[in-house]
Order: C-alpha cells, then sequence, then structure tokens
C-alpha cells in the first residue's frame, strides 16, 4: 500500500471541495482519474502531494512514501503556469528533480548526473540540454518534465492531463513509457479528460466529481456510469468497449 | 583636464562603481529574470518615505531608506503571494505611499534638506566610507547566498509551483531574495538615485540575456557588463561634467541600443541561412 485515504475531506478558503473520498493506491496500480472540471481532480492531487491539509479525514501513507517523502513521488504537472522565458536550460530543469528540502545547499552527486544523462538520452533531448526553454517545443519540454518528474525513481508517479500541449507521436511514447514503468512495480496515477486514449492503458479508473467512484477495470458499464453522477462521454476506440452517452444532468444532495 | 585617478573622490567613486557592478549581476539579474523590475521601481520609490523620516528625526536617511525599501519589499511579496490583491497594484499603493510619507516629512523638517538632490538623482561623487562598507557588505551576503543556494535558488525561480509540491521553502526563499534585493537597491540610491536605481541594477541583465538564456551566464557576464557601464559613464561623467547616475544609464540604455542592433543583425543572417538551408534540402 502507499497511500489509504479514508473520508477525506478538503478545499479552500471555507470551501469544500472533496467529500468523504476513501480511495488505497497500492504499487502497481495504474488509475486514470477522471472528472469534469472543477469537480476536485486537482484537489486531490494537491492532498496526495502534501500541497493542502484535508479539512477532515485521514491519509495513510505506506512505508515506501513515508520513508523517503517527496522523493518517492513523482510529479508532472499541466505545464501553462511555468514561465518558459526564465533563463533555464533543459539541463536545469531535468537536474532539480533531485532537490529535496534535506539537500537544499547540496550540489549535485556525480550519480545524480549519470542518472539525468540517461534519462535524457532516453527520452532523446540530450542533445539539446544546453537550450534554454524558451527555444523548444512543448513537447521537449514536456519530456524533460517527465524526466524531472522521474528523476528520483519515484514510487509513485503522478500525471496531470499530460496529452494537453502534447504533440501526437510523444503522446504514444508517453504512454508506453508508463507502461513500462508500471511493469516495473511502479504506481501511476494519470489525471485526464481524455478517456478514450487512457482506457488502452489504464488498469483501473477512478471518477472524481465531489465524491469519488473507483472501478476495479479499465471498463465502465451502464450501472456503474448511473452511479457517477458526472457528465462525461466516452468513444468508442480500439479494441476496449466503449459506451458513448449523451450529457447527463447531475445533482448532489 | 587633470588625471581623474589623482582625485580620492574618483577613486572611491571607482570602488562604488565595481560595487554596484556586483549588485546588479546578482540581485539584477533575479530581479529581470523574475519580471519583478516594476516592484523594484515600487521599492526604491517608497524608500523615500524612509528618506524624508530621516530628515525629519535628524538619523541618517540611507538607514530609513534600508527601512522602508526592505520593509515595502517584503510587503508587495506578502499581499502578492496572499493572490487578493495584484502585484501591480500593490506596488502602485507602496510607490505613492513612500513618496508622500517622504514628502510630508521632508515639508515639515525645519530648514533645508541638505543633499536631497542628491538621493533623488544620485551622486556617486559624495558617497561616503560607510556607504560603501554598506554595499559591500550587502553584495557579500547576497554572494554568500547564492554560491550556497544556487540551485535551489534557481529551482525555486523558474518553476515555484512544482518546487512547492515537493516541499521545498519557496515562500522563505523569496522573502529573503526580496528582502535582500530591497537592500542592495536602496544602497544604489547613492548611485542613480531613487528614480534611475533601476536601470542600473536592470538594464545589464537584460542586455546579456538577449545573447545568453543560462542564468549563470547572465550573473557573470551582466557584472562585468555592469563594470563596463558604470565605468565608462564615469569617466564621460568627469570629462563633460555631467551628472555621473544619469550619464551611467544614458550609457547603459546605449549598450543595450548597440547589443538589440548586434543581435537583429546576427539573428537575420542567421534567418536567412536557415532559409537559404531549408530551400536547398527543399529542392
Amino acid at each position: 500500500m502507499l497511500f489509504d485515504l479514508r473520508h477525506i475531506y478538503a478545499g479552500y478558503n471555507g470551501k469544500t471541495i472533496l467529500r468523504d473520498i476513501n480511495f488505497t493506491i497500492n504499487s502497481g496500480d495504474f488509475i486514470g482519474i477522471i472528472g469534469p472540471n472543477g469537480g476536485g481532480k486537482t484537489t486531490l492531487l494537491k492532498v496526495l502531494l502534501d500541497i493542502i491539509e484535508p479539512i477532515r479525514g485521514e491519509i495513510i501513507k505506506g512505508e515506501k512514501i513515508s520513508v523517503s517523502g517527496s522523493k518517492s513521488i513523482g510529479y508532472l504537472p499541466q505545464y501553462s503556469d511555468f514561465d518558459r522565458r526564465f533563463p533555464v536550460t533543459i539541463e536545469d530543469i531535468v537536474l532539480s528533480g533531485f532537490i529535496t528540502r534535506g539537500k537544499l545547499f547540496q550540489r549535485y552527486k556525480a550519480e545524480e548526473k549519470t542518472r539525468a544523462t540517461s534519462l535524457m538520452k532516453e527520452m532523446g533531448i540530450y542533445s539539446i540540454r544546453k537550450s534554454p526553454a524558451s527555444e523548444i517545443s512543448g513537447g521537449q519540454l514536456q519530456r524533460a518534465l517527465l524526466c524531472r518528474a522521474l528523476a528520483s525513481d519515484p514510487e509513485i508517479l503522478i500525471l496531470e492531463e499530460p496529452n494537453t500541449y502534447v504533440d501526437n507521436q510523444f503522446e504514444h511514447e508517453l504512454y508506453d513509457r508508463l507502461v513500462e514503468y508500471n511493469n516495473q512495480g511502479k504506481a501511476i496515477l494519470l489525471v485526464t479528460h481524455d478517456v478514450g486514449t487512457v482506457s488502452y492503458y489504464i488498469k483501473t479508473i477512478a471518477c472524481v466529481n465531489e465524491t469519488l467512484h473507483y472501478h476495479n477495470s479499465n471498463i465502465i458499464t451502464e450501472q456503474q456510469l448511473a452511479s457517477y453522477n458526472c457528465p462525461l462521454q466516452i468513444i468508442t476506440h480500439g479494441d476496449v468497449p466503449h459506451t458513448v452517452l449523451k450529457k447527463h444532468d447531475h445533482f448532489h444532495e | 583636464m587633470n588625471n581623474p585617478l589623482e582625485y580620492s573622490y574618483f577613486i572611491k567613486a571607482l570602488i562604488a562603481a565595481f560595487l554596484s557592478a556586483f549588485s546588479s549581476g546578482l540581485a539584477g539579474t533575479w530581479i529581470v529574470s523574475k519580471r519583478k523590475v516594476f516592484v523594484t521601481g515600487g521599492i526604491s520609490h517608497s524608500s523615500f518615505g524612509g528618506i524624508g523620516l530621516g530628515y525629519y528625526l535628524g538619523i541618517s536617511p540611507v538607514l530609513g531608506a534600508l527601512v522602508f525599501g526592505v520593509l515595502s519589499a517584503l510587503g508587495i511579496e506578502y499581499i502578492a503571494g496572499k493572490k487578493q490583491i495584484r502585484e501591480d497594484s500593490a506596488i502602485g499603493i507602496f510607490w505613492s505611499l513612500g513618496m508622500a510619507v517622504g514628502i510630508i516629512f521632508i515639508y515639515l523638517t525645519p530648514g533645508y534638506a541638505p543633499n536631497l538632490t542628491g538621493y533623488l538623482f544620485g551622486s556617486i561623487l559624495i558617497i561616503s566610507n560607510s556607504d560603501l562598507w554598506a554595499l559591500f557588505a550587502a553584495n557579500a551576503v547576497m554572494i554568500i547566498f547564492f554560491l550556497i543556494f544556487y540551485k535551489t535558488i534557481l529551482f525555486i525561480s523558474y518553476d515555484p509551483e512544482y518546487a512547492a509540491t515537493v516541499n521545498l521553502p519557496v515562500r522563505t526563499f523569496n522573502y529573503i531574495l526580496m528582502g535582500l534585493s530591497a537592500l542592495i537597491l536602496v544602497l544604489n540610491i547613492r548611485i542613480a538615485g531613487i528614480i534611475l536605481v533601476i536601470s542600473i541594477l536592470t538594464i545589464p541583465p537584460t542586455i546579456v540575456n538577449l545573447f545568453t538564456h543560462k542564468f549563470h551566464k547572465i550573473i557573470l557576464f551582466s557584472t562585468l557588463t555592469s563594470m563596463a557601464g558604470t565605468v565608462g559613464g564615469l569617466l564621460f561623467s568627469y570629462y563633460f561634467s555631467l551628472p555621473s547616475g544619469a550619464t551611467i544609464v544614458f550609457i547603459f540604455v546605449l549598450m543595450f541600443v548597440i547589443a538589440r542592433a548586434i543581435r537583429w543583425i546576427t539573428s537575420r543572417s542567421g534567418y536567412h541561412e536557415r532559409r537559404s538551408g531549408q530551400l536547398s534540402t527543399d529542392n
């Protein structure tokens, strides 16, 4: 077990966004988190990343998480907030994945530099490692941010809408790479609105819309959808059976 | 005209110019990279309140300016961090509040306020020994801080949101960097004055940023650029009997225009090379 969330209530500025969330994440999980904008997907991530304290409820962290702290969580944010004109190179970005609170003033170790180099080579950005963030493509930056997230060899990798700015080629590469990482026994949490593409790769689905509905499969049945309380659309795509639904209203008591 | 190096005041001015160059290299590079040029504009103007208070109480106006400058820097950072008031609005409030307080206290001070124009427009040629020591100490602290925490400063500055997700003390670092920058900025007021001080800190990194996007290179080369500009400006002002602060700023702007022209010419020729390269592969 990595995380066990029990009866979590969370939100900001006195507003409760998540209610009574019960959710367990284990090593080897590949969970797709879907749900409407404003439904609380980001809030759930912030709770997991320890950026906000839950209002109520309990988070139990597994040994792998509690022992090495932030090093055990890799995070690929939606990079829209990132100031790309800031003078920073690809290499600087990847290396910053090794910085933790306990190592604020240490220099990068030789093995950290070696790992950064091999990650950049794997992602095909080694040749442009000296380029500034302002002069590379969105896909290249996303690769660099993925290297940063993977730098500390985390137990769980959390990705937020990774397909927003990415070209098609990298999207497939990214998912293949995630499957490979997942096969090494690591957990992956993929937050996305693009249910169609990810259902190929994910093992289980959780729908977050104030509350959380967990499906122990990557296929959702009509009955399960009825319990969702949220409008979503699934497109027929490839071998995995999907349902197309019309928009429906949702109510919370 | 005599050799300026025969005058002790000129030697002191040269030392001040060199110290100011380090300010431009570290504080200036951080300010420009973080897009905080107008925050520093607000800080330098609000420090006028401290200058006025200094005159009124009969204490050192520089001391008053330091207190006002640092407090307004931390105040702007705090208010902007709360996200309820936008940063530019917070700057506007501190900027005008400081000026208003300064004007009121100078009005209330009996008699004439000596050297007032020196604070407004700068007077590197009458800088005191204690000013130099203070500037030296503030720069030394900034250099040590950067040497110890360079990689963390870079991380927290380029992506503060992400740095917060790995539990780094983002706000503490921002307060320290903002406070130190304000300290250095106010001490540079002696050189260029409240109105012009932001240019001597921020034009050199802006010039270097045209040619490189590597943070440590901007720090190094903007220090050197600033040295060239301040010394050049000092000599120019000496031989043509012009006010030193304004001349230095004028030289910096001239350097910026030349650098921009060089960048334009080199990027245009690069563009033509790329285009001709593209055409030949197309054929």
